[in-house]
Formats: C-alpha cells, structure tokens, sequence
C-alpha cells in the first residue's frame, strides 16, 4: 500500500469551506425556493430549509438580519434569498447563509392592488356618498370569517362582553388561499339574501400580504359595494390596508376593534338610562313647581283674596270720576261768564247811552225821527231832546 | 323575542317624552302621563338589556343542501 496523506474529518470540512468561500460566485448568490422546516429559535435565529421540485438546501438567517425582515416567514412561503454558501463543519453540510430574503411575487401583488385600487376609486366604488351608516343597537351582528383563530374568537370576545342584547351569526368562510375570495363573496351575498343581520362584520387576523389577499380581490370588492347590509371591513393589523377597508363602509384597524364598533356599551346605555331617569325627574319636579308657583301667584291676587275690596276701589273711582266732572263743569261755566262781561263791556262801548253819558245828545221830532240835519225842522216844532239822565221838552225859536 | 323588536322603539318614544318634559311646555295632566310613561320605558329599556340571552350561531350545511344554524362556541385559547 502506498502511502497516503491521511487527513482528519475537520481538515476535509475546512479545506471544502475555503474552497466554497474562496469561489466569487458562491460568495455572493441569490436563490428562491420554498421555505420548509423552518424553526425561529428563541435567540431570534432562523434556520430552514429552501426547496424546489427537485431539491433541499439547508440556509439560515442569523438574528441581525433575520431582524430586518419585513414579513414573517413561514412554511410554504416562496422566497428569494441572498447570502453567501458555506459550510457548518460540526455536520458536515453546506448552506446558505442568508442575509436578506424578500417574498417572492410580492412585488406583483403591489402593482396589481395599486391598479385595482384606482381602478375602483374611478368607479366611484370609495365614495364616501355610498357609505351607509351602522345601526345603532343591531339586532343580529352578521360575521364573514375563518371559524378557527383569533379573529372570531376576539370578535365574539367583545361582542358578548359589550352588548348582550345582539345575536351573533357566524357564516364560516376561508380567508386565504384558493376559493377564498368566492366564499367570501357568497357570504356576504348570502346574508343579503337572507337580510340575516343588521351589520356584517368581514375579516380575518394578521398575515402576508399573500395572506390578506382574498380581500383585496375584485370579487370581493364588488360584493361589499353592492351590500345593502352596512359592512365593516376588519382584516389583518392595524397598518394592512385592503381595497376590503376602502369599498366597506366602515374599516376597523382589527377584528376586536370592528365589534365594538359595531355595538354600543351596554354598561354605558344602562347608566345612560339611570341619567334619563333622573332627567325626567328634575324636568318633572320643575315643572311641578313652576305650577305651585302660578298657582300661589292667582291665589295671592285680591280679588280671591278680597273681592269687596275691589268693589270699593271701583266706588272711589266713581266718586273721584264725579269730583272731576263737577270741577270742569264749574270750570267752564266760569270761563263762560268771563266771556260774557267782556262781551258786554265790549257792547256798552258801541251803545249810544254810552255816548250820551260822555256829554252829547239825542233830538228827535214829535213822532221820534232821529235828527241828524237842521233842515229836517221848522220854527215852531216841537223836539225831544234825550240826555244821560233824562229828557227835555223844547221847541224851535229860529 | 318580542322585547327585541321594542327596544329601539323604546328608546325613541324615550326621547321624546323627556324632550317634551324639558321643554316645560305641558299641562299637568300630561306631565303626569309624560312622567309615568318615561318610568316605564327606562325600566323596560334597562331590564331588556340586562335580561337579552345573547344567542351565537353558526351556519352549517344542511342535508338539503341549505345553511341551518346551530350554536357556537369558538375553539381554543
């Protein structure tokens, strides 16, 4: 036998892994493939195992970069993944070293949501004029989701914790993958045949966008819109925005949050009512009082209190009536005297007694004629002469 | 449930008699009534509400083909 240079397990692991690292291209290769066995251990590493048709890779993504991902990777989910190849010499294996990994198709899916999105908006499928409002206290709460998980179990959660007096239907539905959006669809359609609730809560809890993404389909979209049953759209978390949240009419940020918009505190309402209680009380015991209060007012008047003292003011209101018309009567058979001596002075001036007393006097003939002319006598004629206080008897000399 | 359909009736004809308590508007006679009559609906509204048996449903297929309800409980913690 020849001799031979033995090497130990290690050397051969090393000297592969230098080989493998020391190789430009597989230093630096990107690799997509479907994500199987995957484990997130508790120190924030990942490792799995990448898959195709025909083949298994074994990668791992160190806690550093495993923190920069922005989805959570999950079995099944198809990824394209950059790193490096290299060897773990403890088992002898070769594998990726992943440093960044993003889901495969994802970009797609952006530029597919982004064009219905605006298609829809132009429809007018957004408009908040189509928005219906939610009833105040439903009757019957209709939900639209998977009956495993956290979604409904939240949803009735709060529902019976909130407001007892609403029934609540559950109309079992998937929420990803194939034919999910269908039976989301035939739902909602079902609900509105039926009118079997009041409100329609639709939803799901957190996932990929991949998860979330029957409600982002046209079918979907165009059902909600076409519900006469108000909806409200509650899928994924509170940053997942759906072309669901845009179309309903009310869009809740979570499943929980989508119950209690849908019902009112009961809490609230029954100490709200102990409140109109008390409301009606005052209002009544105010209004009781404003009565009393008139009532006392009347009955304080004199006339109830003392009606012939109404009598006796109506008798001093004559008497006082009387005294004045007496007054103005005296008044104006005063003013009418007065009147009368300055008439009669003012007729003594013009009187030809007052003349004869200022010294002149009156002739007249034998028959009385007035003389205002010596040619109107004779010698011979007898005249009468009147003075103030007395007449003369006299006869023409010449 | 017939209380089911006289709760939000409740609650309106509620509304009304205290607006036309505080609007102080009223004869004796109707305060009276309008008085008794908000009692009585305050105490049936809050009594619906604490005495509702919340059913919850869920839809199964049924042997025609159909969808029938039947209680549910949801699975799990």
């Amino acid at each position: 036998m020849e001799e031979r240079i033995i090497l130990s397990v290690t050397q051969v692991n090393l000297y592969i892994k230098e080989k493998l690292e020391n190789d430009v291209f597989m230093s630096n290769v990107t690799v997509k493939g479907e994500i199987s066995n995957i484990k997130i251990h508790s120190s924030g590493h990942i490792y799995m195992s990448l898959k195709d048709e025909k083949g298994v890779i074994r990668a791992v993504m160190f806690r550093g970069n495993a923190s920069k991902l922005t989805f959570k990777p999950d079995n099944g989910m198809k990824v394209v993944a950059s790193g490096r190849i290299s060897v773990y010499e403890r088992d002898g294996n070769y594998q990726l070293y992943i440093d960044s990994m993003k889901q495969e198709g994802i970009g797609d899916l952006h530029i597919a949501f982004e064009k219905l999105k605006i298609q829809l908006s132009e429809e007018g499928l957004f408009d908040p004029k189509y928005k219906k409002p939610l009833p105040k206290y439903p009757k019957k709460v209709g939900v639209v989701t998977a009956p495993t998980g956290a979604a409904i179990r939240d949803i009735i959660n709060v529902l019976t914790r909130r407001f007892s007096y609403s029934d609540v239907l559950l109309y079992p539905v998937l929420v990803q993958g194939e034919n999910s959006a269908e039976s989301i669809v035939s739902a909602i359609e079902w609900f509105n045949e039926k009118r079997a609730a009041d409100v329609l809560i639709i939803g799901r809890g957190g996932g990929s966008i991949e998860d979330l993404w029957s409600f982002n389909e046209e079918i979907v979209a165009r059902a909600i819109f076409k519900s006469e049953i108000p909806i409200v759209s509650a899928v994924g978390h509170e940053i997942d925005f759906t072309i669901s949240d845009f179309v309903s009419d009310l869009r809740a940020p979570t499943p929980s949050a989508a119950a209690e918009l849908v019902v009112p505190d009961e809490r609230e309402l029954i100490s709200k009512f102990d409140n109109v209680l008390k409301r009606i009380k005052l209002c009544s015991s105010k209004i009781l009082d404003n009565k009393r209060l008139n009532l006392k007012f009347y009955a304080e008047k004199n006339v109830l209190t003392n009606p012939e003292s109404m009598i006796n003011n109506q008798k001093i209101y004559l008497d006082s009536l009387y005294k004045s018309f007496e007054n103005s009567i005296s008044k104006i058979a005063e003013a009418k005297k007065k009147e009368l001596s300055v008439l009669v002075s003012k007729l003594d001036g013009l009187s030809p007694l007052g003349t004869l007393s200022r010294g002149f006097s009156v002739t007249k003939d034998e028959k009385g004629n007035v003389l205002r002319s010596v040619k109107q006598v004779k010698k011979g004629d007898l005249l009468k002469v009147t003075l103030t206080d007395g007449e003369i008897n006299t006869r023409v000399e010449e | 449930m017939a209380g089911k359909e006289n709760f939000e009736s409740n609650l309106k004809e509620l509304e009304e008699v205290v607006k036309a308590l505080e609007s102080g508007e009223v004869s004796l006679d109707e305060m009276l009534s309008l008085f008794e009559k908000g009692i009585k609906l305050t105490k049936s509204c809050t009594t619906l509400l604490e005495n509702a048996e919340q059913k919850i449903n869920v839809l199964v297929k049924n042997n025609e083909g159909g969808l029938s309800e039947q209680p549910f409980a949801p699975l799990g913690e």
